[in-house]
């Protein structure tokens, strides 16, 4: 389904109707896994095989140089299930959480999330986690709201695609609150440029701490494929800007552009400018060049952020990206809110002066996990945009020394096919988990997920309910 | 725990694809030899039999603990059998003892091959029958407390199937990985024989093989039933046994004392002995002893002097050792001091690596006589250039089994020849002194005459009956046969080597000028020639077959080569410029690297890394055979016997009460 309004003359597409698909293939990893287990071979070992024939994950193999020997415990397949261990006629075998692994990560991009994105890219499955969940059950940012009645406690029987289709389409762009027709039929709304995505997910390569070409252009493919857009700086895969792509490059301008000198690539439909006190005048300019473009403006969340979404969807921007941190808070400001408290309250704001629909929400960082992407629907964005989420799925370890040149997996030469997969095998893996989320709560559509904070408990709420109205002894008279 | 792997379903990781099913069976290349009685046995087709033909595993056969002189084997004797069989049932070994007689060839029976006298060794070539791999153990009578084993079984397997039934063998030779037979064969007197007395007390009833091809059975109270009691094989090929085993002792509790000079604990060991403590065993260890072992334990854990061992078992005997200890006035050492030299009771063969060789005497020494004769011993080692240690297990209340051991380089041709003489010469001055040979053999043949005269009739009386033609380890024990007309039998006829070693004895001094020269000889002469790191470990193994009796690759190959023991042979062979064939060079290869050898090792040999520098020796020279190294793998991970023997043997060491301990029983 592509809606491609270039004309204002309203005419009746013939739909095909088929259905979105996000078709994932194994995309092994590049660099050699930090295992969460490991497992220790003492010399007690006597090479009987007998691990080799209790593992069902394949960890323990004979040495293919010398097969009377055992070879080295693939540790990254192991699932921990003790099996190896139990049946080892010698206790030669012992686990251990990999020290690697424990020390992998931080805040809320947990070990156990950077490793679930690797897993997610290499499959592009849901991942099995193993029995039970063993972390705590409320904690700070998007761990503080549960979604209701959609925790994933396993696939269901019959598969996500088996079922009625549920629609994960989002449109970007404003959209007008009626339409008016003459009286001969004709529309006479101007009909605002619009998007539509299959997915509600973007990936912004504007954030990342280093790319390179041959990233984004698998970035920019894994786009096509996947229906969406690549938003990253202006000027950045000059092959890709003249091509059939370009439809999918959303150029990010950065503050202090000219306006007036503006280039964008022929067949672009979106653009970003960042945010600055001219904003308006800037949003002017670009208009009067390209009127057929969705305009977006980036801007870092802070305490003001409803006020000004407000005035920007006043002003008929199309597109706020609202940016957090890492840590999905909002940046530069020590007291900053959570972005589920942030785009709650741009969402009420937009809501109280009917003005919801006259712009989309973009909201970017702290997006480490699939669940991530419903809970910043439900606090109120339309679209979740990618940033880190992307370079861990080509296997970054998040150690930060890309800034001083050095990268332990080689992330700069990742090869662009590979990259296409294992960027499309998250979105894939990602969009079956939204799948699942909606499926558990009814909803056709993830449209109708935006803003429904009915769908969520908040811990704060929960602890509200349960304690606000005790006295506690202390009464007022 | 054991989840089946029937029923897991499909492989849902990469990893982990469904494994080509094992080879169903496994048979390594062999090498053709041109060997008629090897020949005409194949064609027999016999069942449970395995003909070995091939020199390079005949070469395993001509000899056996001990090592034997090199111009000793080849030129005095026919020590190399023309053809080597594994028996492993009955029938098999009657209708082997059938060829054998019907060709008229020297039939030598032999077990684990651990014993250093040469009884199992061929001194006139002929059949060797190697009955080890008839290893079931029949039955056990819990009631009754009796056991009936066939005659391969190693005295540690049978104690570790008896564990499991809360019963444990009477008494054991100190390699617990001799066979049943061998033992009964042999000596017979070893750890507990204070206690439990003389093998021949336990065991009630013999199965034997003779050479006419029947089956006789003896039980205890026949006429002939005392005869087969270190009969060296002469009487026929013992095939089973029943013995009476007993309740494994609740506790056992080894405790040792030091002492200022060795008659004070002599004298106690014999207080010890007659009281009413009945402990189960007692060592009379020298002080040179706790040298070596500080030494090897890199710390001085026990102090140098004369030590005796005790082990008590059961509360009611521990009291008593109490109650007898504060008496004398003397205290003991620690516990885990104690306990550590009771463990080591299974390794008296540790100090070989400080030659690398040890050589020494066993007698059985009235106790009467033993003070006098250890001092008379450590004054003629004096006197001989000799440092020993003295190790006596007490046998029963009046008589000690006596070993001096001394360390000697066994790469050292002459020198080692030297030193054995000197061994023959400690033997016969004890033997002059009224202590009898422990085993005959072919070294103690010069002290046969030693033996008892009515034990000797009786033996006489035996062969006649059940052997009229002498073929069972023909031209030993009564005479000794070997090459040019039996030149070794005269210059070990006791009527000369006697005398003659007593004259050597009685000019100590002279004779040791005399051997100086020959060391000086050898130390210009040889000590330039350098040693391998590899012949080196060779020369530090014992050979006692520990190894063989646990090793996977043999049970599946069934040829020695394969074990450690095999292994060290063919390295000794190489040095001695033997050609190793491309058969031979392969089966190196087959090895299972699970290092149960190494746990078994009497000497503590590293010998994984040994095999992996051998046969990176062996790969410049043939190659290597991936393929059949990679079958035989799979091939021996899918027997059940092979998980029996891992769940059994190997496990010793690791803690019991581990997790999954026990795993087998649950």
């Amino acid at each position: 389904m592509s809606l491609a309004h270039r004309s204002t003359a309203w005419e009746v597409v013939p739909l095909t109707y088929e259905r979105y698909h996000v078709s994932t293939k194994s995309v092994p990893n590049r660099a050699a896994p930090i295992p969460k287990f490991v497992i220790i071979r003492s010399d007690n070992c006597i090479n009987c095989g007998k691990c080799e024939r209790a593992c069902i994950y394949g960890v323990h193999k004979r040495s293919e140089q010398d097969p009377r020997k055992m070879a080295d415990p693939i540790n990254n397949l192991c699932k921990n299930c003790f099996r190896c261990i139990q049946d080892c006629p010698q206790r030669a075998l012992a686990m251990a959480p990999g020290p690697d692994y424990k020390s992998l990560g931080r805040g809320v991009w947990t070990s156990l999330r950077i490793s679930t994105i690797w897993g997610e890219s290499e499959t592009g499955k849901i991942p099995v986690l193993g029995a039970g969940y063993r972390g705590r059950f409320a904690g700070p940012g998007f761990d503080g709201m549960w979604t209701d009645m959609s925790e994933i406690v396993r696939p269901t029987r019959d598969g996500i695609h088996g079922r009625e289709y549920i629609s994960t389409s989002v449109d970007i762009g404003r959209k007008p609150q009626l339409l008016e027709f003459s009286a001969d039929g004709a529309m006479r709304t101007d009909m605002p440029p619009i998007v539509e995505l299959q997915v509600p997910v973007v990936m912004d390569a504007t954030r990342l701490r280093s790319f390179s070409d041959e990233m984004l252009a698998g970035f920019a493919s894994a786009a096509r494929h996947l229906n969406t857009l690549l938003i990253a700086p202006v000027g950045v895969l000059p092959e890709v800007s003249d091509s059939d792509l370009s439809g999918l490059l959303v150029p990010v301008f950065p503050e202090g552009t000219d306006p007036r000198g503006l280039m964008l690539a022929r067949g672009t439909r979106m653009a970003e400018l960042t945010f600055s006190p001219s904003w308006k005048q800037d949003l002017k300019m670009f208009r009067s060049q390209y009127p057929f473009a969705v305009v977006g403006i980036r801007m870092n969340a802070d305490k003001n952020v409803e006020q000004r979404v407000l005035e920007m969807a006043k002003a008929s921007v199309d597109v706020a990206h609202i940016i957090f941190d890492e840590e999905g808070v909002e940046p530069d400001n020590p007291e900053g809110r959570h972005a589920k408290d942030s785009l709650r309250a741009v969402h009420k704001a937009l809501v109280a002066k009917a003005l919801r629909d006259r712009i989309t929400i973009i909201s970017g960082g702290g997006i480490a996990a699939a669940e991530h992407v419903p809970k910043t629907i439900i606090c109120g964005a339309d679209v979740v945009a990618l940033e880190k989420a992307l370079a861990i799925a080509l296997e970054c370890r998040d150690c930060v020394t890309c800034s001083k040149g050095s990268c332990p997996v080689g992330l700069h030469t990742a090869p662009r096919d590979w990259v296409e997969g294992r960027v499309t095998n998250l979105v894939g893996a990602w969009r079956d988990q939204l799948l699942e989320v909606l499926g558990a709560m009814g909803l056709r559509e993830v449209r109708r997920l935006r803003g429904e904070v009915g769908r969520a408990i908040f811990f704060e709420d929960v602890e509200r309910e349960a304690f606000a109205d005790m006295t506690g002894g202390a009464t007022d008279g | 725990m054991h989840i089946q792997n029937e029923g897991v379903g499909r492989a849902i990781y990469p990893g982990n694809a469904t494994p080509a099913p094992p080879p169903t069976e496994f048979s390594p290349k062999t090498e053709r030899a041109e060997n008629k009685v090897a020949s005409e046995l194949a064609a027999l087709n016999l069942k449970d039999v395995r003909v070995a033909s091939a020199s390079g595993e005949r070469m395993l056969y001509s000899r056996d603990q001990s090592e034997i002189p090199k111009f000793m084997k080849d030129i005095l004797f026919d020590a190399q059998p023309e053809v080597v069989v594994h028996a492993d049932s009955l029938e098999a070994v009657i209708a082997v003892v059938r060829f054998a007689a019907s060709k008229g060839l020297p039939i030598i029976p032999r077990g684990s091959g651990s014993s250093p006298f040469g009884g199992s060794v061929p001194v006139t070539g002929g059949i060797v029958v190697d009955i080890s791999g008839m290893d079931k153990i029949i039955s056990i009578d819990v009631q009754k407390k009796t056991a009936r084993v066939e005659a391969g079984v190693r005295w540690a397997d049978l104690d570790h199937e008896l564990e499991k039934k809360g019963l444990a063998i009477n008494t054991s030779p100190s390699s617990k990985f001799s066979t049943v037979a061998g033992w009964i064969s042999t000596g017979g007197m070893g750890l507990n024989s204070l206690s439990k007395g003389h093998l021949s007390w336990s065991v009630l009833e013999v199965e034997i093989v003779t050479p006419d091809g029947s089956k006789r059975t003896f039980s205890k109270g026949d006429l002939m039933f005392p005869a087969v009691f270190g009969s060296e094989g002469q009487l026929g090929i013992i095939t089973s046994a029943t013995m009476s085993v007993r309740e494994m002792p609740k506790k056992s509790r080894p405790h040792i004392l030091f002492f200022d000079d060795s008659k004070s604990a002599l004298s106690f060991a014999h207080a010890l002995a007659k009281s009413d403590v009945h402990p189960a065993h007692i060592v009379f260890e020298s002080a040179s002893k706790f040298r070596y072992v500080n030494r090897a334990l890199g710390q001085e854990h026990f102090k140098e002097s004369d030590a005796i061992l005790v082990n008590v078992e059961g509360d009611e005997s521990e009291r008593s050792f109490e109650v007898f200890l504060k008496s004398t006035g003397l205290t003991e050492e620690k516990e885990y001091l104690a306990r550590y030299m009771w463990n080591e009771r299974f390794f008296p063969m540790k100090v070989r690596k400080y030659g690398p060789g040890m050589l020494g005497s066993e007698v059985v020494v009235p106790l009467r006589i033993l003070p006098d004769a250890l001092a008379k011993t450590a004054d003629l080692c004096a006197d001989i250039g000799l440092s020993p240690l003295f190790e006596i297990h007490f046998i029963s209340v009046d008589s000690g089994l006596l070993l001096t051991y001394y360390i000697t380089d066994q790469g050292n041709t002459i020198g080692y020849a030297l030193d054995a003489v000197k061994s023959m010469m400690l033997t016969s001055m004890l033997i002059d002194l009224g202590a009898r040979p422990y085993s005959i053999g072919i070294w103690n043949y010069p002290f046969s005459n030693a033996e008892e005269k009515a034990r000797m009739e009786q033996m006489k009386a035996a062969k006649a009956s059940l052997d009229p033609r002498g073929l069972m380890n023909s031209g030993k024990y009564f005479t000794l046969s070997g090459r040019f007309g039996g030149v070794a039998g005269l210059f070990f006829n006791p009527s000369f080597m006697r005398p003659a070693l007593k004259t050597m004895r009685v000019f100590s001094p002279l004779t040791n000028r005399v051997m100086r020269m020959g060391y000086e000889f050898a130390e210009r002469k040889l000590r330039p020639k350098s040693r391998t790191e590899l012949l080196k470990v060779a020369d530090e193994c014992a050979m006692c077959g520990a190894c063989v009796s646990v090793c996977p690759a043999y049970l599946v190959v069934g040829d020695e080569r394969v074990t450690g023991r095999g292994k060290l042979l063919t390295v000794k062979a190489m040095a001695g410029g033997a050609k190793i064939t491309k058969e031979h060079s392969d089966r190196i290869f087959l090895c299972t690297r699970c290092k149960a050898c190494e746990q078994v090792c009497q000497s503590k040999l590293e010998l994984v890394k040994t095999y992996e520098s051998l046969e990176k020796e062996l790969e410049a020279m043939h190659g290597k055979d991936a393929a059949e190294i990679e079958k035989f793998v799979k091939y021996t991970e899918s027997l059940p016997e092979y998980d029996r023997l891992i769940e059994r043997g190997l496990v010793s060491g690791a803690p019991k009460h581990g997790m999954g301990g026990g795993s087998a029983d649950l």
